[in-house]
């Protein structure tokens, strides 16, 4: 902590730094309200099973689930000397509470150093941390053949991204990111470390709104494959293969200040190959994710967005009954209001 | 032309040390590993293994009896096998015991008849004979002096039987001296034997004990159990049973005979037989290879930890020797060590 503190005194020699700081800060309190149709992203032969064995539901009662979000963000920037030039530190702490899924209660945030040098211009290094997010109860096979567990995961992301105009209002951004998911137990033998580098390209068409195409590979390393016992037989690495082509027209449609639409497509490849286990082997799934949003400004400081979202898993394999078995559909719909504050005592 | 300018080199070494801070560990989890030491492929499945200091003698399914040599445990060396023509029988070998201070070797056919072979003359492995009963699902021998034996067999038909022999230095051989029959509650498939306790498994009947009073065999109580008793292993201190789909029973038995405590494990796993090392115990679960579980340290405590399921192939038996798992399955036989 001290030699953070020092560092971040350290780039601002040349000034006194005191100075620097006596910028404002801008505080977004934020409240989603959502639902969710398949909280645990069950397939339609696994919501026929859950009728006779309502262990899969790991206690929920329901399929579907209410959730409420909090969030609470902060954003501090401070101008260098040269007008173009700015730091700028980002937080933000969620969350999350699901009705009728208590297990699926988590909280996230992440943090954020920026730093820009004019328009789309910029560096940026932030830290995400997802704690503890359920899935849903899984048999654990290193002791057990039928018995479920609570099976969740933490995230840990750090991505180093740069964004450079190539043209005017037409910008590109890339990043490298490395997560660290580790599975909390007894599920360990899931744990990956995963590469994701990312390529995007967006323009903005003045008197429109925005576009962009962004392009995803990435590697995950099962780190645990063969570290615990009979789970970790199998190799759950994987590589995967996203695009994601978001639209945004700013010029008001109705009610609405601002609407979008997006699409992202996620190929993942397993590694697996056993042949004692047709469940895994060779199988690969497609996913699709199409989001509508609009938002509307109800004044200077507070906001209101709404989102609706179809999500398609397609699992394929050679067998039927796997692709039946892991092929699941979610509909997703939320809405966000949003209160920006400035603290500023100077 | 953009340049890389000192407040891009300050980020930059303040996100090289927030990344070097900012990862996380894994969660380990309380599960053993098994180091595999050795394979051995014994032709047949291997159903049973009988460890005598660096003898390993194989009951090898339907490819005999065969002897191993482990003075070099990496690398376990065929010493000699004995075919199921030559042994005189037509079905698989499922048990092999060896009572090394009479050098006589016993082995199974399976739910027939014990095979007596004698191992006293050098190098020369002598088929004496089939003995006892037939439907004998597991046997145990018990050396009296150099000149007799007796051995007690879980007799599905007949309850507990017992075969006693001597050896007449006359004419060289093993005779068959004197044997009875003691009824059992049900029948009989898996039998074992410590000091004057003689326990057999019923399948669905649990076990049933009896107490040999200098040759005299009575029985001492009967006790039910969830599943198929299948296999039992008498320790002194406790007694394990393997009870098939209802996995294992831990049991502590007081000097007035009756059980005191009683732990079932492993309820969901399908359990044929129970090995135990110190706090170690090994399962053999059929398909699902050997599960590995441990007995509480702290005396008090009644949770018998998992430490995993290790899928090494269909197991039939497993035993421990020296510190090393040996492991009798389909896949041959498997010597392990358990890395805590």
């Amino acid at each position: 902590m001290k030699l953070l503190f020092i560092l971040l005194t350290s780039f601002l020699i040349g000034q006194s730094w005191t100075d620097y700081l006596r910028s404002p800060i801008k505080w977004t309190v934020g409240l989603t309200n959502g639902y969710d149709n398949n909280v645990l992203r069950l397939s339609a032969i696994e919501q026929k099973d859950a009728a006779l064995d309502e262990s899969i539901l790991g206690g929920a009662d329901t399929f579907d689930s209410h959730y409420a979000r909090f969030s609470l963000s902060g954003l501090k920037t401070i101008q260098l000397n040269d007008r173009n030039k700015q730091f700028r530190f980002y937080g933000k702490g969620n969350i999350s509470n699901y009705s009728q899924n208590e297990n699926r209660r988590h909280w996230s945030g992440n943090l954020k150093a920026i730093y820009r040098w004019g328009s789309y211009r910029k560096l940026e290094y932030s830290l995400r941390h997802l704690d503890s997010y359920y899935i849903r109860h899984y048999v654990d096979r290193d002791i057990s053949a039928d018995e479920l567990a609570s099976c969740r995961f933490t995230d840990r992301e750090q991505r180093f991204l740069a964004s450079y105009p190539l043209k005017r209002r037409l910008w590109a951004t890339g990043y490298v990111s490395y997560t660290q998911r580790y599975f909390d137990n007894p599920f360990t033998e899931f744990d990956l470390d995963i590469v994701t580098t990312s390529l995007k390209v967006s323009k903005k068409i003045h008197g429109f709104g925005t576009i962009a195409i962004e392009g995803k590979y990435g590697v995950a390393d099962n780190i645990t494959f063969g570290k615990t016992a009979k789970a970790s037989d199998l190799d759950r690495s994987y590589e995967h293969v996203e695009w994601y082509i978001p639209f945004s027209y700013s010029q008001g449609l109705g009610v609405l200040d601002e609407v979008g639409i997006s699409l992202r497509r996620d190929v993942r490849q397993y590694k697996a190959e056993e042949l004692n286990d047709p469940l895994h082997s060779g199988r690969s799934h497609e996913e699709i994710k199409l989001d509508i949003w609009g938002e509307i400004e109800l004044g200077d400081n507070l906001t209101i967005n709404g989102t609706v979202r179809y999500r398609k898993r397609t699992t394929n394999s050679q067998f039927d009954w796997v692709s039946e078995l892991k092929t699941f559909n979610q509909v997703q719909a939320w809405v966000t209001l949003e209160w920006d504050m400035i603290y500023d005592r100077y | 032309m953009t340049v890389i300018n000192t407040s891009m080199k300050q980020l930059i070494l303040l996100s090289i040390i927030a990344s070097i801070f900012g990862c996380i560990e894994p969660y380990s989890e309380d599960i053993w590993t098994l180091n595999k030491i050795a394979h051995v492929e014994t032709e047949g499945y291997c159903r049973d293994v009988y460890i005598s200091g660096d003898s390993v003698f194989v009951a090898a399914g339907q490819a005999g009896i065969q002897l191993w040599d482990i003075s070099t445990i990496t690398a376990p060396t065929l010493v000699w096998k004995k075919s199921l023509s030559e042994l005189g029988v037509s079905k698989e070998i499922s048990q092999v015991e060896y009572e090394p201070s009479i050098k006589q070797l016993f082995a199974l056919e399976s739910n027939e008849r014990p095979i007596h072979l004698d191992l006293s003359k050098g190098d020369t492995v002598s088929v004496v004979g089939q003995f006892s009963s037939e439907k004998t699902k597991e046997f145990r021998v018990i050396t009296n002096n150099v000149n007799s034996f007796t051995c007690y067999a879980a007799d599905f038909d007949d309850g507990l039987k017992t075969s006693t022999f001597e050896f007449d230095s006359s004419f060289g051989l093993w005779f068959n001296t004197s044997g009875e029959e003691i009824a059992s509650v049900g029948n009989p498939n898996g039998i074992d034997i410590l000091g004057d306790e003689i326990v057999l498994t019923l399948d669905q009947l649990g076990i049933e004990v009896f107490r040999n009073d200098n040759g005299i065999i009575t029985q001492n109580y009967h006790y039910d159990l969830d599943g198929n008793a299948r296999a039992v292993l008498l320790q002194g201190w406790a007694t394990f049973v393997a009870c098939e789909e209802a996995g294992a029973y831990f049991l502590q038995i007081d000097p007035s005979a009756e059980f005191q405590y009683k732990a079932q494990f492993a309820k969901d796993l399908f359990v044929t037989h129970v090995a135990v090392n110190g706090s170690q115990i090994a399962l053999s679960c059929a398909s699902n290879g050997v599960a590995l579980y441990q007995l509480p340290s702290v005396e008090g405590n009644s949770i018998i930890a998992e430490r995993g399921i290790h899928d090494i192939g269909y197991v039939y038996h497993s035993e421990f020797s020296d510190g090393y798992l040996f492991a009798a399955s389909r896949e041959g036989l498997q010597i392990f060590e358990i890395e805590e």
